[in-house]
């Protein structure tokens, strides 16, 4: 609906700028790396493609964190980012795999059905240094009683990317799997 | 699902769900779709003896569920002026269908889209998934995971008190209906989320993952030809699927136009209902969780005759204008009680 964020709408003026993030760390599931926030995913690439045809979420962590920006710290909800990231860790199982208890239960599951199946994990690490912009999110929502027109609405989110953003404020890194199709 | 009643051509639209880019203001929130009161009486009268035996987590539906939580307020989105109120109304009104859950004033398509999608293919797993507990609180099971992937069923206990704005009513997802599982449903998963706010904009196999604890796989068909994108749709109407639009592409400046031209809104989630051929034509039957906003001529009329939001889309339109199909699995629903029906 279009909810209302002060704080992050009162960074718009700054453009792009750095930030380093707090939170409360935790052991990601691939990468066994220390982070504030990790999703994970799955998928099957058709031959010769360069992304996953069929792709399934692994988990996502939910807790919030704190961004330290250059105008202090501001506290961050999920829905609040869209996230642009490297992989972490790239992982890819054959069906030959399917028994040897090395890939997770549900990416196994998968093996006998397809093959490669393949795994990427994406992870916001405390105390790094990510580059970040405010961006605004335009959407519809339905219409009033007795009208047929859509409502407008806007959210403001914070654009987070470990690459710099283009002179034009593009991500150079694609949306993480979680936020490549976000809707309202 | 059987589409004999549609037939609407999507060839020649006029009516754009979306107003002008310029006019972009903060979302107000839709009226409230009230019941008579003397109906609803019956109603609820009606509900509270199917709804005791309703519930599901019998334990072979959902072996891990954990005793439900204390009773959860989910916070309200901050600096809006709503509050919580009551709303009265049956739970159910007989099997749960798509046509009741009708997205309000929260971007929540992705959730409410799958809620249609799961009732139009498993309506006795959304049955099975809240419980009236029969002292004005609801038990709603809401699927998280683990980190490994693996599902767990939480409940969450609400009270039946819905988000309302001051002189306009309930305002978040609603029946037309007067039924009240969607909004419920709804609430639970907000308090999943701590608080509504964190459900204001998502993706549909988050929703449906949550809903069925089945895994929810995600296809983007943005390169497909309509070929490959019929043959992901194989399954509609036996499998909850949710379609979506894309809030703009890059590399079409005029994406959101056209899309408004053909009835369809950016960055939406749709549930798909089926599929048919008819004459040659391959189609696929689409459901805005709005509950209205479709097809239609220069005087606003639906093409199909009806503005339930409803409408079907040449496989041609859908391949283009669609940008991704999620496909969730069936739910695990424990066998019928004999005798109990609803």
């Amino acid at each position: 609906m279009g909810l209302p964020n002060l704080a992050l709408a009162s960074l718009r003026d700054l453009g792009p700028f750095t930030i380093t993030l707090q939170g409360e760390a935790t052991e990601a599931f691939l990468s066994q790396r220390p982070c504030v926030y990790f999703e994970w995913s799955y998928g099957v690439k058709a031959p010769g493609a360069s992304d996953w045809t069929v792709s399934w979420s692994g988990y996502r962590t939910s807790s919030p964190f704190t961004a330290l920006t250059p105008r202090g710290p501001l506290p961050i909800n999920l829905n609040e980012v869209r996230l642009f990231l490297s992989p972490a860790v790239e992982r890819e199982w054959s069906r030959a795999d399917k028994d040897k208890g090395e890939a997770p239960k549900v990416v196994a599951q998968r093996l006998a059905a397809h093959t490669p199946v393949s795994a990427a994990e994406h992870c916001l690490e405390a105390g790094r240094e990510y580059f970040a912009v405010v961006s605004a999110e335009d959407f519809n929502l339905p219409p009033a009683a007795g009208s047929r027109v859509a409502k407008k609405a806007r959210q403001w989110v914070l654009w987070i990317s470990d690459q710099p953003f283009s002179a034009e404020g593009k991500p150079q890194v694609a949306p993480t799997p979680t936020y490549q199709h976000w809707n309202h | 699902m059987d589409l004999s009643g549609v037939s609407a051509p999507v060839d020649d639209f006029s009516w754009s769900p979306t107003v002008s880019a310029d006019d972009v203001e903060p979302a107000s929130t839709p009226a409230s779709s009230g019941v008579d009161d003397a109906a609803a009486a019956v109603q609820a009268q009606v509900a509270a003896a199917l709804n005791a035996s309703t519930f599901a987590p019998p334990a072979e539906a959902t072996p891990d569920a954990i005793a439900p939580k204390r009773v959860t307020q989910p916070e309200l989105p901050s600096g809006t002026g709503l509050s919580y109120g009551e709303v009265s109304g049956p739970l159910f009104k007989g099997p749960p269908t798509p046509q009741e859950a009708v997205q309000g004033g929260l971007g929540d398509c992705f959730y409410v889209a799958s809620l249609a999608a799961v009732a139009e293919v498993q309506p006795e797993a959304i049955k099975q998934g809240i419980s009236d507990n029969g002292d004005g609180t609801y038990s709603v099971r809401v699927f998280g995971k683990t980190s490994d992937g693996t599902f767990v069923p939480q409940l969450f206990q609400v009270n039946g008190e819905v988000p309302v704005a001051p002189g306009v009513g309930q305002v978040f997802t609603q029946s037309e209906d007067g039924s009240r599982w969607a909004s419920l449903y709804e609430k639970g998963f907000a308090a999943a989320n701590e608080g509504y706010a964190n459900i204001d904009g998502g993706i549909p196999p988050t929703a449906l993952e949550a809903i069925t604890g089945k895994p929810a796989s995600w296809t983007n068909i943005e390169k497909m030809s309509p070929n490959e994108v019929w043959g992901v749709l194989q399954g509609a109407g036996t499998v909850p699927m949710v379609a979506g639009t894309e809030p703009v592409r890059d590399d079409d400046p005029y994406y959101a136009s056209r899309l408004g031209v053909r009835g369809l809104v950016p960055g939406h989630g749709y549930t798909v209902l089926g599929t048919s051929t008819e004459e040659g034509q391959r189609s696929v039957l689409v459901r805005n969780p709005w509950g209205q906003g479709e097809p239609a001529n220069a005087k606003g009329m639906a093409l199909d005759g009806v503005n339930d939001g409803v409408f079907k889309v040449r496989i041609e339109d859908f391949s283009q204008y669609f940008s991704f199909v999620a496909k969730g699995g069936l739910a695990d629903v424990a066998p019928a009680r004999p005798g109990v029906g609803g």
